[in-house]
């Protein structure tokens, strides 16, 4: 074979095989991209949340695209109905549930499941309820300050709702209408145009008897669609001491994507939020940032040196993964940053899928989830994921 | 909207700068060694391939030892990442596992390739056609896709169209391993607990990969025993394409 002869297979081989098995960066930061002009200034970014952003210029240009389409964040902080304070021996009930959009019935769930009578500033936990924090996706907002936008690619159809008897409910509304205190991340449109005289976005939201603090908005690298983990701390009996994220990895991504990232679209986007975590730790603790050079780094970026006692806050991340079963490669990782949760549900949450999940690690006081309690909820409540639920003894 | 209450003991404030976490043990390092590994090795394979060789038969031309392996290396790359997603999402590896199988596959594609140019081209003009052919029926089938799936733009069409010209490369192996995977999904379904429905599909998704690959294999023994095909494992075409 002569030289020039195994040059021409060498190339042709690379152009080949360089195109399959590439995965991009998951780096995050907090400095938005030169070219972002969304999330906004005046709705978003002055309203004492903290956002987290995947340093890829690509991907930002991707989710630059999607933001613009959504309308703004949604917090209240504090519930408007008094459920009093987490008290010494009380524990912390976390439920999880993919609502399907307009189709899962929170507001009976909220009662059926977490003992919640909804009435306003007058709603009331059962007697023997204990508090809690609901950790949504798929939650749906029904607003006219979300933009006009015309139909295109980064409008996705509405979501294919399970048959459901009522209204379609407004995550913003319900919590209104049952006192709760609450964050909502649109992600996404449900559609380009109005419904029923109102626009349309899709996002995760955090639902809680107890006061919020600390939110954050994580942008997860960008995979076929914008996905955000809105972030909130909650109280316990001495400090702030749990924080949640609500997270929804992608599901399938298109045929062009897997065979370029060799299938690693929901790695990236886990790996992209303990990355998010690490960099959120480090700043509420203060670090100094005048830290030493990466050995392996590239283009000599300086990183700061992990502070002592790494991870102050027992923090859960739960939700949506979209896991096609609990040996995934995605799942191992996160467990390797949430040591401590409970066992994986083998048992399906969407379809034949164990889908949705909830890890756990602890802070630098005690609380654990008491595995016990960990479970999944039969009744969807219309929605097409099964919730899940655990109970979290916090200081 | 209330305003936020007061900071808590925890909420301090924000390094300045740009500051990123750092990267974790599993993060990505570029795929460069793997490939160029790959590339050798394609080469070495075939080359190390005594007597017959890549010493011209007079049934092959260079032109087709080219195009058998440039041919075999895209093939066989897709297929090594078709067979290695299924299995290799479901380890620790994850990725990096994936990249191993894309290596190999381009590998194993590239030196068979050359190997059967090299001794027979009119085995290349085979395998061409029907890759063509595939790539038509997998370009039809995504913009068949195209309406009903979320995401899906002409890319993903091309992906798809790139996916079965792999296996229509060789459409006899895929066929047989695609049920033999089938078959052997379904009887995990049924015996190992923990093996659900969508491990059965990845089953039959890996079987027709391995198969075709196999394929690609076997016509290079083929190519290099008996100059030219063999009975039981060529898909004969009514039209060909030429090198």
């Amino acid at each position: 074979m002569t030289r020039a002869m195994m040059l021409r297979l060498s190339t042709l081989w690379w152009l080949a095989a360089a195109v399959a098995g590439c995965v991009a960066s998951h780096d995050i930061t907090p400095d938005p991209d030169a070219g972002r002009t969304c999330p906004s200034v005046d709705q978003d970014l002055n309203r004492g949340i903290d956002w987290y952003f995947p340093a890829r210029a690509g991907d930002n240009e991707q989710l630059e695209r999607w933001c613009v389409t959504v309308g703004p964040v949604v917090l209240d902080t504090l519930p408007a109905a008094d459920f009093g304070r987490l008290e010494p021996a009380d524990s912390l009930r976390i439920a999880v549930w993919n609502t399907d959009a307009g189709a899962g019935y929170v507001t009976a769930f909220l009662e059926e499941q977490l003992g919640l009578t909804c009435n306003g500033s007058a709603s009331a936990l059962h007697d023997d309820a204990p508090h809690f924090v609901l950790l949504l996706q798929e939650a749906l907002r029904r607003s006219n300050d979300i933009p006009d936008v015309p139909k295109s690619f980064v409008t996705p159809p509405p979501v294919k709702e399970n048959a459901h008897p009522g209204p379609r409910l407004d995550v913003v509304e319900v919590a209104r209408q049952c006192g709760l205190a609450y964050f909502y991340a649109p992600a996404a449109r449900n559609d380009h145009k109005p419904r029923d005289g109102k626009r349309e976005d899709k996002g995760n939201a955090i639902l809680s008897t107890l006061p919020l603090s600390d939110p954050i908005v994580v942008e997860l690298p960008f995979e076929a669609a914008r996905r955000v983990v809105p972030m909130a701390t909650v109280r316990g009996v001495a400090r702030d001491s749990l924080r949640l994220a609500s997270v929804h990895l992608i599901t399938t991504p298109p045929p062009s994507r897997a065979l370029l990232t060799g299938g690693s679209s929901r790695w990236r986007q886990a790996m992209g939020l303990a990355e998010a975590l690490r960099a959120i730790e480090r700043d509420r603790a203060n670090c100094p940032v005048t830290g030493v050079k990466r050995a392996s780094g590239r283009g000599g970026e300086m990183c700061p040196p992990p502070c002592p006692g790494a991870c102050p806050i027992a923090t859960v991340i739960a939700g949506d993964l979209n896991t096609w079963s609990t040996r995934e490669t995605t799942l191992r990782h996160l467990l390797e940053h949430f040591p401590d949760s409970p066992r994986f549900l083998e048992e399906p949450t969407r379809g034949p899928f164990p889908t949705d999940h909830l890890l756990f690690r602890t802070g630098s006081g005690d609380g654990a989830i008491l595995t016990s309690s960990y479970r999944r909820i039969a009744d969807a409540h219309y929605s097409d994921h099964n919730p899940i639920v655990a109970v979290v003894g916090i200081p | 909207m209330s305003t936020l209450p007061p900071a808590g003991p925890l909420c301090c404030q924000r390094s300045s700068g740009r500051v990123i976490g750092g990267r974790a043990r599993h993060d990505v390092k570029p795929t460069f060694s793997i490939l160029a590994t790959s590339t050798v090795l394609g080469i070495a394979l075939a080359s190390a391939i005594p007597s017959t060789g890549i010493a011209q038969d007079p049934s092959g031309t260079t032109g087709a030892a080219i195009a058998g392996g440039a041919l075999g290396a895209s093939s066989g790359t897709l297929l090594g990442t078709m067979a290695s997603i299924p299995p290799c999402l479901q380890t620790y590896a994850g990725v990096r596992c994936v990249r191993w199988g894309v290596g190999i596959g381009a590998a194993v594609g590239l030196a068979s390739g050359i190997l059967i140019g090299a001794a027979d081209s009119d085995r290349v003009s085979q395998s061409a056609t029907s890759a063509a052919i595939g790539f038509g029926v997998g370009i039809v089938a995504g913009l068949a896709l195209t309406p009903v799936a979320q995401r899906f733009g002409w890319r993903d069409v091309v992906a798809v169209g790139l996916m079965g010209g792999a296996v229509g490369s060789a459409p006899v192996g895929a066929a047989i391993g695609a049920g033999a995977g089938a078959v052997a999904g379904a009887l995990l379904l049924g015996t190992v607990n923990g093996f659900t429905m969508p491990d059965a599909v990845a089953a039959g998704v890996v079987g027709m990969s391995l198969g075709a690959l196999t394929e690609w294999v076997v016509a290079a023994i083929n190519a290099q025993t008996n100059g030219g095909s063999q009975p039981g494992f060529d898909l004969v075409l009514p039209m060909r394409l030429t090198f």
